[in-house]
């Protein structure tokens, strides 16, 4: 068998995807083949490599983001999701206007929305003046 | 919903992420990708799902091949940026050459090497023969093999 079949079969040889009748061929052909016994060595070398390359953990922010985002479905649950949150918010806007004196001389401030943009192929670009306000890629504030 | 969502991603976390890392090579993108993913199954029906490993890595891939799509219009419209220099510094050999893998010897080498897939397995998420992914892996360790001379 020469040389170009024996190299199409040397990556399912060492992954095991190989019939018996295959092996046999290929062990055959490397006892007398220095070029494909150099292949099939650099080739489990590279499976070495590759399978040894460290894969980070996902971090915990990213966890609690997905497992947050699976709200519940039930629509009578939905219903007291949004009354609750309404009526917090609107506590809170009370709240927050009752005890805060107005204060007619203080020039309002401007906020810009500083967006990150974040690639494997770019540098992290912030192109912005004033105050920030820190925002996820959807634009809503952190 | 939520349980649901919690235990696919307990159970299939490390190997969506795998895929997804190793096909990109950068934790944040990774990270954002992953959650890409998962928005996408949240919005999908999972109870008819029937092979649910494959075909998570099915939206995973689909959601990296349109984060390349994103990009490649980006580099078109600014051809000026460049990346970081400390992410290639950083990485090993042999992840610059898996870098410079064309997608399609990419995905192959992470799903066998990474996601520990056999050849069947994943010619059915790639919907290819399994012909096509044995000369596919030739090809892509060849490529390795070639960046890792030079």
């Amino acid at each position: 068998m020469n040389c170009s079949k024996i190299e199409e079969l040397l990556s399912p040889y060492i992954d095991g995807e190989l019939s018996r009748d295959e092996i046999i061929r290929v062990e055959r052909h490397i006892l007398e083949c220095k070029n494909c016994e150099e292949l099939l060595k650099d080739f489990q070398l590279i499976k070495e490599k590759v399978r040894g390359i460290e894969i980070p953990q996902p971090s915990l922010r990213i966890k609690k983001k997905i497992i947050g985002y699976a709200r519940p479905r039930n629509y009578f649950l939905r219903i007291i999701f949004s009354t609750s949150l309404l009526t917090g918010l609107g506590a809170l806007l009370v709240l927050t206007l009752g005890h805060q004196p107005y204060i007619a001389e203080e020039k309002p401030k401007e906020y810009y929305i500083m967006k990150e943009e974040r690639t494997p192929y770019m540098e992290i670009l912030y192109e912005t003046e004033g105050d920030y306000i820190l925002t996820n890629y959807e634009g809503g504030s952190l | 919903m939520k349980l649901e969502i919690e235990l696919i991603y307990k159970q299939y976390v490390d190997y969506i992420y795998g895929f997804i890392y190793g096909m990109v090579q950068n934790k944040a993108v990774a990270e954002d990708l992953l959650q890409d993913t998962f928005v996408k199954v949240m919005k999908s029906d999972i109870d008819k799902i029937e092979n649910m490993k494959a075909w998570l890595i099915t939206v995973a891939r689909n959601t990296v091949y349109d984060h390349w799509r994103r990009e490649k219009r980006k580099l078109n419209l600014m051809p000026f940026i460049r990346r970081k220099r400390r992410d290639i510094d950083l990485k090993l050999d042999i992840e610059r050459g898996i870098e410079k893998l064309s997608p399609k010897l990419k995905e192959v080498i992470i799903l066998r090497e990474i996601n520990q897939l056999n050849y069947k397995e994943i010619a059915d998420i790639l919907d290819v023969e399994i012909g096509t992914v044995k000369s596919r892996l030739n090809r892509a360790r060849k490529e390795l093999r070639d960046s890792l001379e030079g």
